[in-house]
């Protein structure tokens, strides 16, 4: 793996993003992520974001907290933002190390956060 | 096939994900149980952001054991940075969740079965994890 091919895949679904994560997350993904999504967001707007996390088994509390943050900018940008597929290793991961995790909302699965954002 | 110790440098971002990367593979490897595997990568991807946030450059040893039928992984991450002065109070939980982030030690020696730091101030940190399972 090298440093620049942290690459971050939007999908657009009626009016909605899906943005499906893989792999340890670290920070060059999440660069890519808040930008692309953003950017997005200003250009074409969507009402919802599904960050579909069931292809990250490991997360810790620096990358927990910047998605908090590009997840907060995502809101102030108008969109609603779900958390889709939280394996149990990062959900145990994230709660062992007392990360912030009152901002989250997550479903199981993708079909789950749409049908939420609908 | 006889298991060896792996090295990674740490210097970049990038480096921590190539830390956690050798970890999971290490780990399922040597036929740890996923959830151990998962717990151990995360306690190195906080320790090795540790090194790049405030030490900018160190590295992980890594040296896979075995109790009996048990497998293990223990991971060495030192740094040359400015060391921790209060290793006491890094040690330590915050009261509350949220706001600024901490070292994460408290919770990193919570993911792990051992947790030793040492620390000199102006030398550096060295943590060594074991993780059973």
């Amino acid at each position: 793996m090298s440093e620049g091919d942290a690459r971050v895949v939007l999908q657009a679904v009626g009016g909605h993003i899906i943005v499906p994560l893989q792999g340890p997350v670290g920070e060059p993904l999440l660069d890519d992520l808040e930008e692309a999504l953003l950017e997005h967001l200003h250009l074409k707007g969507a009402r919802g974001v599904v960050l579909d996390l069931a292809g990250v088994d490991v997360l810790d509390q620096y990358d927990f907290d910047r998605l908090r943050r590009i997840v907060a900018s995502a809101m102030l940008m108008g969109a609603q933002v779900v958390l889709a597929g939280v394996r149990p290793s990062v959900a145990a991961g994230i709660t062992t190390l007392d990360a912030d995790d009152r901002w989250a909302r997550a479903t199981r699965t993708v079909e789950q956060a749409l049908a939420l954002l609908r | 096939m006889k298991e060896s110790i792996q090295r990674v440098r740490i210097l970049a971002e990038a480096d921590t994900v190539r830390a956690v990367l050798t970890v999971r593979e290490a780990a399922e490897r040597i036929g740890m149980k996923r959830s151990a595997g998962s717990a151990v990568a995360t306690a190195v991807s906080e320790l090795a952001t540790n090194v790049i946030k405030y030490a900018g450059a160190g590295r992980m040893t890594l040296r896979p054991l075995r109790n009996g039928s048990q497998p293990g992984l223990e991971v060495v991450v030192e740094d040359y940075g400015p060391g921790i002065i209060d290793v006491e109070q890094a040690m330590t939980d915050r009261v509350s969740t949220g706001g600024t982030l901490g070292l994460g030690l408290p919770g990193t020696r919570r993911l792990v079965d051992e947790f030793e730091l040492e620390s000199k101030p102006g030398e550096g940190t060295r943590v060594r994890i074991v993780k059973w399972g």
